[in-house]
């Protein structure tokens, strides 16, 4: 890994390959250090980037080290997420967009085209409080009898 | 002062959007050339200016993500 470091800037710069590390990845892993180090970005996204990262306080030169090692294991983080981002992309909209459709279908008719009122109750739920737990009242109030 | 963001890498809209967040503090001028937007800063608040310039391009950054 080439990296040069500007002691008196307090910073260090290196090279990363577009081709092993994206640009996305590159930027989730920058987003993580911006409170660490300023953060530099030059280069050509198709061939390499140029990450220059300046420490916020007075770094020493392992310290700056540390900083790049630190930034590569970040990237590597990022650039998982990334992958997978990539290869759930299909299921992921798939779920979404079932959640808006199925979402926008509640006000809309039933699915069979016909023209549901919401008083019908094709399943039966709809019983009254009463009719449900006509026994178990029926019950309790014999129960109540009794016991006085 | 005038810095460069490689037009491959950052946004107009992020450079625009930062100068506009950061207008409060100094004036900007944003130019192009053929790879680079180039912001010139105008009237940097003095006792900022060991920062400034880092924090804003730490803060264009950060709207990349967005």
């Amino acid at each position: 890994m080439k990296f040069q470091i500007n002691s008196p800037k307090n910073q260090i710069t290196f090279f990363l390959d577009s081709k092993l590390y994206p640009i996305e990845a590159i930027y989730g892993a920058a987003y993580v250090f911006i409170d660490r180090a300023y953060i530099f970005l030059d280069g050509d996204p198709q061939k390499e980037i140029i990450i220059c990262l300046k420490g916020k306080k007075k770094m020493n030169f392992k310290e700056l080290e540390g900083l790049q090692g630190e930034f590569y294991n970040e990237l590597l983080n990022y650039l998982l997420r990334v992958k997978i981002a990539k290869r759930n992309k299909k299921v992921r909209d798939f779920i979404v967009g079932t959640a808006l459709v199925s979402g926008s279908n509640i006000f809309d008719s039933s699915p069979d085209g016909s023209d549901n009122d919401y008083l019908d109750d094709p399943l039966g739920i709809a019983v009254p409080w009463e009719d449900k737990y006509k026994e178990n009242t029926a019950k309790k109030k014999k129960q109540d009898e009794t016991s006085v | 002062m005038k810095l460069q963001f490689n037009k491959k890498i950052y946004l107009k809209s992020a450079v625009q959007k930062a100068m506009k967040d950061y207008s409060h503090l100094a004036n900007f001028d944003l130019s192009q050339s053929k790879d680079y937007f180039l912001v010139e800063i105008i009237n940097m608040p003095p006792e900022l200016k060991d920062v400034f310039e880092d924090e804003f391009s730490n803060y264009a950054l950060s709207l990349m993500k967005k």
